[in-house]
């Protein structure tokens, strides 16, 4: 029952980092949230449907983001996320441990001497 | 019902509007999607088409989705509950039999878990820090005096004479505390009016040193303790309760013990029941009541009041180094006494727990009782859990088309066995509130039959009670669900089942095995169940010497423990007054004869150890001491004696006449064995001259029924010559009446001839003899109907899980054994062939259950009577009787069932 999850997928827990990075922008709809990693990576990081929406809701669950529905530009009614004030504080511990990690892995890239 | 309440969570949780609202976000991010691709020059069509295709699976999105709402365990478990609820629904005959039996075996287990708990491992409530509190235990050789065959023994006691106590202090770093109390029953007020309660004396840092604190009132203050001082007393909330109602109303109520008043000054909190598990009503101070009750020897001497000691240990300190003190400080007052040489010198002292039941000695046989009443509650537990499992095993294979639909449908192997164990859990859980109910209605019952001595300071529905339930709910439904589960789950069986006749293979490892189990528990049941009858038995038809139907015995005067003599002050005032109710109560009608005697029959009180010394001996050959009880002429022939040998008391055996005794077999065999006791020269107290024994009386089983302990008999005319034998007699005194039919109707008239002629008198002291005898064999006879009442449970549930078991096989088989019919195999063949089926499942059950009731009997050894043995062959004989004859009963219906196997329906049915 469970999905085949996709090779090409983000580290795990690194979706929830990037979410929250773009709302620090202000509030936006999931569509938009996608639309905006992809353009800022590049093209580099596609974010699947199957795993935003869910880390949305988890995310919201857990209080760092808070929803509300709001007419887009467009005109139409979309579900907009905005950070919290425990999301930032969240996003502050991820990017650090995400820091951390790079450094690690950069070290152990780092050609031998 | 249960769909009620779901729709109702889900309105709670605004579950369809969020539904809506995520396909909206949905619908909203495809739409965004596709004007995006149609702003790139997408025609629309087209446009929404790609949207669709990169979105994916829509349905897999939200259903992962919801997961994030973090409610989807909530809603499987409400639907495997659900579920459960319509399964319970469609069975209701399983259903009811899975919940009644396990309401039983829950129901009967938590009173008792609480009541063991209470006896053995629970500190009593309200005392601080009560594992720092130790009950001290003195051991110490008896009689170093030689005094004799008894020498030499040694006793451990909780009990410690006031000396030694005395000498036991805190002034050193390991003890914090030392304190001591006396409990005994005493009689508030005087009369028919009298109230027996349990009185605690307590010394003057008791209550301090339990650290309880009143609910209303004060505690009894180191002031109070003076002599000079109001004598004041505190009560337990449960006599409060029962007495005074309103703790206002007890406080400067006024108690009358030993013509002492005491004014109530306080009432302890609910529970409270000092250092010991059995409740007391009222504590007293000590300096106050002993000297009410002894006159104000008891502290002089030192060695004749004893009180039950505890200590406070320091932080830090170890039981063996404050038992080295406690032994050192003991010793040293013994050295220091007026009478070193009759004290043991080497007496040591070792802590122990709190509790009682947890101390160095052995426990007692009405301690044991309720042991082994636990282990019999919970081997019908575990039966009642055996057989919900076999149950729900058979609801697995009757339903296994549904099972391996839903496993077809995606629930997964772990789906079904979550399913199972939730169906298993909400059975638990049902039979868990119903086990409430058995445990509210039963508990009391249980405790009074079990331990009718013990009064409880608390409800046998407690905390301990209820999360007992709570456990047992869920490790039975865990348990149950267990052989089922895995068997369901763990095994790629669940695919072909919807495939194959081979399927009614379905679990019958597990099933047999599980029948088997429970045929193994019935038996040591019924084991137990004989064994107990048979020691029941021997007890109840055990001679007792005296003819105990329609036997009265009434006690009018008796020194057991601190019951002072009510009624009797002065030896010639009372002489008249006995006198006067013997006349009366002989002229009652339906009242043959009336008797006295300083010793009541079978009441194991009120006997002396005698000063005797036996003409050619040094010291007495006994073992243990000889009793003496002081008779009227006619004592034998009311008592239902039957003289052995040489003659019974006359009238010219009185004062100044030749002095005579009578002995009974049990001294006459220790003391000249094989021969005649008649023309021997006994010498009594410090009497020089020779008492002449004229008769030998068949013995008597007066303390305890398993040995009878030797006795002499002297006219009590004769005895006021002799200082000792006089003061006994005008301390101790009972009537014993024999009646024309049962005694009851008498027993009031007699109490009426007490109440007039001798007031003061508690009416408590009037007995049926056999009564007296019941309580006596209550170990057997309860432990016999105990047995008896869980092992025909046990046998029934037994019978059910055998019948279902071989009920289904038949049905399954239906096919094969009309077959067999149609090759020509004979009816009795197929019946034969069934029920041998069912035999041999009860047969491997009696194997097993023989084994564990063997390795069981060591447990209920010491409760038998007279030292039987709990590995009785026609015990186990009769019980795998029993047992396989339930197994044919239960075989026979599906046997004849298969006997008569159609051959042509069945081919039809296929």
């Amino acid at each position: 029952m469970s999905p085949a999850s996709p090779r090409n997928q983000l580290l795990y827990g690194t979706l929830d980092l990037l979410i929250l990075r773009t709302l620090v922008y202000g509030p936006a709809h999931g569509h938009a949230i996608a639309g905006h990693i992809q353009r800022v990576s590049e093209n580099a990081l596609r974010i699947e449907t199957g795993s935003l929406y869910p880390a949305l809701h988890r995310l919201e669950a857990r209080g760092w983001i808070a929803a509300e529905w709001k007419t887009s530009d467009k005109g139409k009614r979309a579900r907009y996320y905005r950070l919290t004030r425990s999301g930032r504080r969240q996003l502050v511990v991820e990017q650090s441990r995400w820091q951390q990690l790079s450094v690690a892995v950069t070290r152990v890239l780092r050609p031998a001497e | 019902m249960l769909r009620l309440l779901y729709n109702r969570l889900r309105s709670i949780w605004h579950r369809p509007q969020k539904d809506a609202e995520l396909d909206e976000e949905i619908r909203f991010h495809l739409a965004a999607e596709a004007e995006e691709r149609i702003d790139a020059g997408l025609a629309p069509e087209q446009a929404h088409a790609e949207a669709q295709r990169d979105f994916g699976n829509v349905l897999l999105t939200r259903e992962l989705t919801r997961e994030a709402w973090g409610w989807a365990p909530v809603e499987r478990l409400l639907k495997d509950i659900g579920s459960a609820f319509r399964m319970m629904r469609r069975n209701t005959g399983y259903t009811c039999a899975v919940v009644l039996t396990l309401a039983l075996g829950i129901g009967l287990n938590a009173p008792m878990y609480e009541m063991l708990s209470r006896l053995f491992l629970q500190a009593p409530p309200h005392i601080e820090n009560p594992d720092r509190v130790h009950r001290l235990w003195v051991s110490e050789r008896m009689d170093p005096g030689d005094r004799g065959a008894s020498t030499g023994r040694t006793w451990v006691v909780d009990a410690m004479q006031w000396l030694d106590f005395t000498a036991l202090s805190a002034d050193n770093e390991l003890i914090d505390g030392v304190a001591g109390h006396r409990v005994s029953f005493r009689t508030n007020g005087r009369g028919q009016r009298a109230e027996s309660l349990t009185v605690s004396w307590v010394t003057r840092e008791f209550l301090d040193f339990l650290g309880v604190a009143p609910t209303v009132g004060r505690t009894i203050a180191a002031a109070d303790h003076d002599l000079a001082a109001q004598p004041v007393a505190v009560i337990s909330d449960g006599y409060r309760r029962q007495r005074f109602g309103s703790a206002e109303e007890a406080l400067g109520a006024t108690l009358n013990f030993d013509d002492v008043t005491y004014v109530v000054v306080g009432v302890l909190p609910p529970g409270f029941t000092g250092p010991r598990s059995n409740a007391v009503d009222v504590w007293l101070p000590l300096e106050h009541a002993a000297t009410a009750s002894r006159g104000d020897s008891w502290r002089r001497h030192g060695t004749t009041f004893y009180l039950t000691p505890f200590v406070r240990l320091a932080p830090g300190a170890t039981e063996e180094a404050a038992a080295a003190v406690a032994t050192a400080a003991v010793r040293a007052a013994r050295a220091g006494s007026r009478f070193p040489d009759s004290l043991d010198a080497d007496a040591t002292v070792a802590l122990g727990p709190i509790l009682r039941t947890r101390g160095p000695t052995t426990l007692r046989r009405h301690m044991r009782l309720p042991l082994v009443a636990g282990g019999i509650t919970f081997v019908v537990l575990l039966i009642a859990a055996v057989n919900m499992s076999n149950l729900l095993m058979l609801r697995v294979a009757a339903r296994r088309r549904e099972l391996a639909v839903r496993y077809a449908l995606g629930l997964g192997r772990w789906g079904i066995g979550r399913l199972l164990v939730t169906e298993s859990l909400v059975l638990a859980g049902l039979s868990g509130v119903a086990a409430l109910a058995v445990a509210a209605t039963t508990g009391d019952a249980l405790r009074r039959t079990l331990l009718p001595s013990y009064q409880w300071a608390e409800d046998p529905l407690g905390a301990t009670a209820v999360g007992f339930t709570g456990i047992a709910v869920l490790g039975v439904g865990l348990a149950a669900a267990l052989a089922p589960a895995v068997y369901a789950a763990g095994s790629r069986r669940i695919e072909k089942l919807d495939t194959s006749r081979g399927a009614s293979a379905l679990g019958t490892p597990v099933r047999t095995g599980l029948i088997v189990l429970q045929a193994a528990l019935s038996l040591v049941l019924l084991s137990g169940t004989a064994v107990f009858y048979r020691s029941f038995e021997a007890a109840r038809q055990l001679d007792v010497g005296y003819t105990k139907e329609h036997l009265l015995t009434v006690t009018l005067g008796s020194i057991h423990g601190d019951t002072r003599l009510d009624g009797l002050d002065g030896a010639a005032l009372n002489e008249s007054a006995i006198h006067a109710v013997e006349d009366r109560v002989r002229d009652l009608p339906e009242v043959l004869d009336v008797a006295q005697g300083t010793s009541s029959p079978m009441s194991g009180s009120g006997a002396a150890y005698g000063e005797l010394r036996i003409d050619g001996f040094d010291r007495p050959p006994f073992r243990d001491l000889p009793h003496v009880n002081l008779t009227t002429p006619n004592f034998f022939r009311v008592a239902g004696l039957d003289m052995r040998e040489g003659r019974g008391f006359n009238q010219w055996d009185r004062e100044g006449a030749q002095k005579v005794a009578v002995v009974d077999t049990s001294f006459a065999e220790q003391a000249w064995p094989g021969q005649s006791g008649v023309g021997r020269c006994l010498f009594v107290g410090n009497a020089a001259d020779c008492t002449t024994v004229v008769g030998v009386v068949e013995s008597t089983r007066n303390w305890g029924l398993e040995a009878a302990y030797p006795v002499y008999y002297l006219p009590i005319s004769q005895a006021s010559s002799d200082s000792a034998l006089a003061g006994w007699r005008s301390l101790q005194r009972s009537l014993i009446v024999r009646t024309a039919s049962s005694p009851g109707r008498v027993e009031a008239r007699v109490l009426g001839v007490l109440a007039e002629l001798l007031p003061e008198l508690p009416g408590s002291h009037v007995q049926d003899l056999s009564s007296t005898f019941e309580r006596r064999i209550r170990t057997w006879s309860v432990g016999t109907r105990l047995f008896g009442a869980s092992a025909a449970l046990a046998v029934l549930l037994a019978a059910i899980g055998l019948y279902s078991v071989i009920a289904f096989s038949v049905r399954q088989r239906e096919l094969e054994f009309g077959i067999r019919r149609a090759l020509g195999a004979r009816a009795s063949r197929l019946l034969r062939m069934v029920l041998t089926r069912g035999v041999s499942l009860a047969a491997a059950g009696v194997v097993a259950g023989a084994l564990v009731a063997l390795w069981a009997g060591r447990f209920v050894e010491p409760l038998l009577f007279d030292g039987r043995s709990p590995r009785d062959p026609l015990a186990f004989a009769a019980a795998a009787v029993v047992l396989l004859a339930a197994a044919v009963s239960a075989s026979f219906l599906p046997a004849r069932r298969a006997a008569r196997a159609d051959p042509r329906q069945a081919l039809e049915a296929e």
